[in-house]
Order: structure tokens, then C-alpha cells, then sequence
């Protein structure tokens, strides 16, 4: 078995890109000198975790927003709504608003942006790199669909987005080697007949675009459907954290690879080293036949301050480091 | 009495430049306590009055002396901590604090701003926002009390004294800020009756302001909310959709009919029809107009044409309510409406 440490989601913006950003959007400095502050900045942040960088890193999420926004910039058929509360988070995202037939845009300006910078940070620091981007569930569940669209239901809504924008997405990421890390917190939130209709869409995508792909599913339990189809060919993220419950999902399921997330991002206190180690050893030692395990932090780092999200990540490192003497 | 729809603000209002210059001078270390503390008077007196000209019947100080509204309470109330800056939503962060130790009221925190306000305004009625205890609680890293219920039972003791305080010296509406109540709504029970605790004893007005908030979670609530006359809602973000859920309101309405977090202004004919369309279910009588939220955002001139749209707008309802001879509303506190 493989052990590897992951970020999960974005890393808190520095002072120094934050204050750049206000900069640019005033129009006080152009897009390409923002993607190249985003990728000096970033690129910095990684340069100061030395030894302790995970192996699997993010394009921290410099350009976006948030999960949604301003990817659903590169969907036609969505227009982008007001301010939503993200989960039970003080973090609010930009509703997609679906006026029309969804599909990934032939030119996704936004997702090219943060690939070029996903595939220089790659190439600098020697890591696998993730982008993540909304899944399926959580797409449909934070959209509005208005009366223009061609979509009544969420389930039609999700169904179409597999098949329109993540199929081309995950394409489009796998020409250039990047891992998809689809983040779908709301995925508990679907019904069984959702979970189905989810599970066959995701099901006709080919062997090695799944095999591409993280999904990530945080502040509650995976379904269990999801780890029994699913989880054979995708690497399944779970929040061991605030769902300590989801390790049921996936005893029995034959999987190749899982994602625990063991580290609360948050709160600012920190965990200690050895109860960690002791806990993620009980959760290995009843995942049969795994063959690699990502340990990361239960979700984004973004709730978090800066100094704190490195300290996280140290802790990360540390445990990892023990469990290698396993 | 007022005119009926009193236009008012939830709040904050965009800083003046130079007053945000003043600010970062004073960071630096190049300007004295006593020159920035007269910049903020002096900014205060200049939003004051900008409110005013807009037409805004109920002035705030647009909390010129407060960087954000959790942070601002946390730095003075003995207990909280603070690592840094915290993303909230697009590139607008706050000093997200910790509690790390058991919290203790240090003293007045809002009452000075107050009392400054009161000097400046020429309106008989000014309004005094304080953020809310579950809204603190909830917005900050618990590192101390053992569970979330207590945090904020904690916090609504100091909130009550603060409150106790300017009711003592004068204030008569206050506004109780909580952006995060329905984000839990398992915790409703106990942070409804928290709140309850916060405003014992206040003879105020107590408003409270909830927003980008899951309504139907605060609904049912509503009249167990014993010491509270007045909710200021945010609908202009929601497109004032849900507007039904205000059926059989008991209580006074904020309506929000300005997006904060739009550069677009909304024009008089858009106010005039958000208001005509909420008057279906709320009589005007109980109709407060406000922004969704605070202006601190938006850029000064836009915040301003908005306030004046605003009043525009009401003045289009209010030339059809006085021909049903409907022209004043009497201004209540809490004590005067038992």
C-alpha cells in the first residue's frame, strides 16, 4: 500500500496576491500579470512547506472565487446569481444561474488559466497536481434553474453536466496529465433515485478518464452506492473528520485508492500527531486490498488563516511520516 | 412619527477615502490616535449627512470606525485571539478571531459611536448596530468553552450590557446584527432563546438583521423572538423571490430592496415595485425600507445614488398611501409597543 499526503481544495490566498487581486480589479493591472502573481504566490506558499509539500498538490485555487465561480464562467447556458451561503460556512459562493442547454464552453478561458498554472507548478516542484473543480451533485444543488432552461428537475440538471462539462473537462485535463479532484459535498444531499441517475452517468465515462479523477466528499458520509460503483476505478475522498461515520461506506467495496481526510481545516486547534496515526491505522487496517491512500485535510484549507492552513499541513506531513514506520 | 416606510440602512457604509488614508498613516505609525479618531469623526459626520440628503429617514454612523463587524467586537471583549485574515466570499476577507479564553465585557464597545452619532444627525431617530452573540460565536474558532451553546450564552451576557448601556444613555433603536443564525438549524432552539437573553430588559427598539440566510429556517421562529419588534430581511439578492413566506408577518419588516453586492443601481421603478409587491403581504404600517445588507462594499458614489434611488422609490408609494390617508407611522420601542 502507497501513502501519500494531498491537498485538498485551495490554500488561503497571501496578503500580498489578495491585495494584487484588489489591484486588478480596480483595473489598476492587467490579466496576465494577475495569473502571473497567482503562480509567484502560490509557487512561494509551496517553496516554504519544502519537505513537507504534499505529493499531491492543487493550483491553490488563486483565480477562483470559489468552487463555482468563475468556472461556471466557462459553462454556456449559466449566468452567475447572487451570493449563496456555502454549506454552514461564513463563506457565501455565486449561484450558477442555468438559462439554457448547459455545455463546457469550446474555449473555457478560466479552467485554461489555472491549467497553465496546475502544469508550471508541476513542472517545478516534481508533484502530481489536482484541479478541483464542482461536482455533479454539488452543481446541480447550489444552481437555480430558471424557467428559460431546458432542465426541471435537478437530476436532469446533473446528467446533463456529466455528460456535457465534465466528459470535455476531464479530456481536457488528461491531455495535459492533471488529476480532475471533483469536490461534491452535496452528494448526501441526493435521493436514492438521484444517487442512481448520478452513479450510471458517472458509470459511462471510459476506465481512464474515471481513473483521472478524486472525488471528494466532505462534511458528511459518502453513500454507500457511490463506494460500492464507483469506487473500484475513481479515488474516493472521505471526511473522516465530520463524517467519521462514511468509513462504513466503503468496507466491502474493492477499491484501489481513497482519500482520508484526517485533518479538521476547520478549526485552529491543532491535532496531535499520534492519536491521528493511531486513527487513520484502525481506518486502514479495515480497508482490505487498497493499494494507495491519500491523506489530506477533510476539506478545503480556505476556512482557515494562512498561518494556521501551514501548520495544518505540517501536522499532515508529521503523521504521515509516523504511519511510514508503520 | 415618522413618514410611513421610514427609509433606513442595516448599517455600514463605504469609508471616504481619505479617511482610509488617515487609516493606513495611522498603521504605519504617522498619525496620532487623536488624528485618527478625528478623521473618524469627521467621516462620520460627512456619511451622516450623506444619508440624509439621500433621503434616509433612520441614519447609522456607517460604522466608519469598525473593519468588520465580528472583528471589531472580539478586539474588545477580553478572550478573543486573532491569526489572521479569513476569506469570506470573492476576495473579501476578515480577521477571523479565536476564543481562547473565558470572555469578559471590558466596557462600552459601541456606545461612544453613539453618542458621537447623536450629535451629528438631524433626525429624531439614529440606529445603533451591534453584531449578534451567535453570529460572533459562529464566525470565530472556538479553542476554549466546551461547547458552542455556551460560547454564545457568554456572549449574549456581554451583548446584554453593552445593550443595557445605550438604552441608558439614550439609544432607542438598536439593530442586532446576525448574518449566521439559520446556517445550523438544529441550533435554532437554543440560539433563539440566546438572542432572547442578549435583548432582556431593553427598552429600545430591538431590530434584528439576518441575511443570505435560509428564511424558512427563521419563519417558524419568528414569534418566539419575545424582545425583538423588528426583522430586517435581505430580498433584492434573492431576487424577491420568497416573498411569500412573509404571509401573516407578525412583526415589523426591514424590507431589503437594494443589492449590496451589485454595482448596478437599481432604479426608483424597481423599488417602487419590490415595495408595491411586499405590501401584499405586509401592511405598510409595518414597513421599514432598507438595503439588503451594509453599503461597505460598493463604491461611495454608487452607495449613495442607490440610498437616493431608494428614497425615490418609496416616495412613489408613499404619494399613493397618502391619498388612503396613510402618511405617518408612530416610532415604537419596545417598551411603548407592550
Amino acid at each position: 500500500m502507497r501513502l501519500s499526503t494531498a491537498l485538498t481544495g485551495g490554500f488561503p490566498r497571501t496578503r500580498r496576491f489578495a491585495s494584487f487581486v484588489r489591484k486588478y480589479e480596480k483595473g489598476e493591472a492587467s490579466r496576465e500579470e494577475l495569473k502571473r502573481v497567482a503562480l509567484e504566490q502560490i509557487l512561494k506558499v509551496y517553496e516554504r512547506l519544502a519537505g513537507r509539500l504534499p505529493d499531491y498538490i492543487t493550483d491553490g485555487m488563486y483565480l477562483c472565487d470559489d468552487i463555482l465561480n468563475p468556472f461556471i464562467r466557462d459553462i454556456t447556458g449559466v449566468e452567475i446569481g447572487g451570493l449563496v451561503r456555502f454549506y454552514e460556512n461564513n463563506f457565501f459562493v455565486r449561484q450558477p444561474v442555468v438559462v439554457g442547454d448547459i455545455r463546457l464552453s469550446e474555449s473555457p478561458t478560466h479552467t485554461l488559466e489555472r491549467l497553465e498554472i496546475a502544469l508550471r507548478l508541476k513542472e517545478k516542484l516534481n508533484r502530481e497536481v489536482r484541479l478541483p473543480f464542482p461536482g455533479p451533485a454539488t452543481f446541480a444543488d447550489f444552481s437555480l434553474i430558471t424557467n428559460n432552461s431546458p432542465y426541471s428537475t435537478r437530476r436532469e440538471l446533473m446528467e446533463s453536466y456529466i455528460e456535457v462539462v465534465l466528459l470535455p473537462l476531464i479530456k481536457l485535463l488528461k491531455a495535459e496529465g492533471a488529476i480532475l479532484e471533483l469536490e461534491d459535498p452535496s452528494l448526501p444531499r441526493l435521493s436514492n433515485e438521484e444517487l442512481r441517475a448520478y452513479v450510471e452517468k458517472m458509470q459511462s465515462l471510459s476506465k481512464s478518464e474515471l481513473l483521472r479523477i478524486h472525488l471528494i466528499v466532505y462534511f458528511n458520509g459518502v453513500p454507500k452506492v457511490v463506494a460500492e460503483r464507483l469506487g473500484e476505478v475513481l479515488t474516493l475522498g472521505l471526511d473522516l473528520v465530520e463524517a467519521p461515520q462514511s468509513i462504513s461506506a466503503v468496507l466491502g467495496p474493492p477499491l484501489k485508492s481513497i482519500q482520508l481526510g484526517v485533518i479538521n481545516a476547520r478549526t485552529t486547534l491543532l491535532e496531535e500527531v499520534k492519536p491521528t496515526s493511531d486513527r487513520i491505522k484502525s481506518a486502514i487496517r479495515s480497508l482490505a486490498g487498497v493499494e494507495r491512500v491519500l491523506l489530506s485535510t477533510n476539506t478545503t484549507l480556505e476556512f482557515l488563516p494562512e498561518r494556521i492552513a501551514f501548520k495544518k499541513l505540517k501536522v499532515l506531513h508529521d503523521v504521515k511520516h509516523l504511519l511510514e514506520e508503520w | 412619527m415618522l413618514p410611513v416606510l421610514p427609509t433606513s440602512v442595516i448599517g455600514s457604509y463605504p469609508r471616504p477615502s481619505w479617511l482610509k488614508k488617515a487609516i493606513r498613516l495611522y498603521r504605519l505609525g504617522k498619525l496620532e490616535r487623536e488624528q485618527l479618531e478625528e478623521a473618524f469623526n469627521d467621516a462620520v459626520t460627512a456619511v451622516v449627512r450623506e444619508q440624509e440628503v439621500a433621503g434616509i429617514d433612520i441614519p447609522s454612523d456607517g460604522e466608519q470606525r469598525r473593519d468588520e463587524m465580528v472583528e471589531y467586537f472580539a478586539e474588545r471583549i477580553k478572550g478573543f485571539k486573532f491569526y489572521g485574515p479569513v476569506r469570506v466570499w470573492g476576495n473579501n476577507f476578515f480577521n477571523k478571531p479565536a476564543v481562547a479564553s473565558r470572555l469578559e465585557y471590558l466596557g462600552p464597545i459601541v456606545l461612544n459611536e453613539y453618542l458621537f452619532l447623536r450629535t451629528v444627525s438631524t433626525r429624531p431617530v439614529v440606529k445603533v448596530t451591534i453584531t449578534g452573540p451567535y453570529t460572533i460565536a459562529d464566525w470565530s474558532f472556538n479553542e476554549y468553552y466546551s461547547s458552542k451553546e455556551e460560547l454564545v450564552g457568554g456572549l449574549a451576557r456581554i451583548i446584554n450590557a453593552e445593550l443595557r448601556n445605550l438604552a441608558e444613555h439614550g439609544a432607542n433603536f438598536i439593530q442586532i446584527d446576525e448574518p449566521a443564525l439559520t446556517t445550523h438549524p438544529k441550533e435554532m432552539d437554543w440560539a433563539v432563546q440566546l438572542i432572547n437573553k442578549a435583548a432582556e430588559g431593553i427598552s429600545a427598539k430591538i431590530a434584528l438583521h439576518v441575511c443570505y440566510s435560509n428564511y424558512e429556517t427563521l419563519m417558524p421562529y419568528i414569534e418566539e423572538f419575545t424582545n425583538i419588534s423588528q426583522f430586517a430581511l435581505e430580498f433584492a439578492n434573492r431576487g424577491f423571490r420568497e416573498l411569500d413566506i412573509l404571509k401573516d408577518f407578525p412583526k415589523e419588516l426591514g424590507f431589503g430592496v437594494i443589492d449590496v453586492h451589485s454595482k448596478r443601481v437599481e432604479s426608483p421603478q424597481e423599488v417602487y415595485a419590490a415595495i408595491k409587491k411586499v405590501m401584499k403581504y405586509v401592511p405598510p404600517e409595518r414597513l421599514y425600507i432598507n438595503p439588503d445588507c451594509g453599503l461597505k462594499l460598493l463604491p461611495r458614489r454608487i452607495a449613495r445614488e442607490k440610498l437616493e434611488n431608494m428614497s425615490k422609490g418609496v416616495l412613489m408609494v408613499r404619494r399613493e398611501l397618502a391619498r388612503r390617508g396613510i402618511e405617518r407611522v408612530p416610532f415604537k420601542t419596545f417598551a411603548q409597543s407592550l
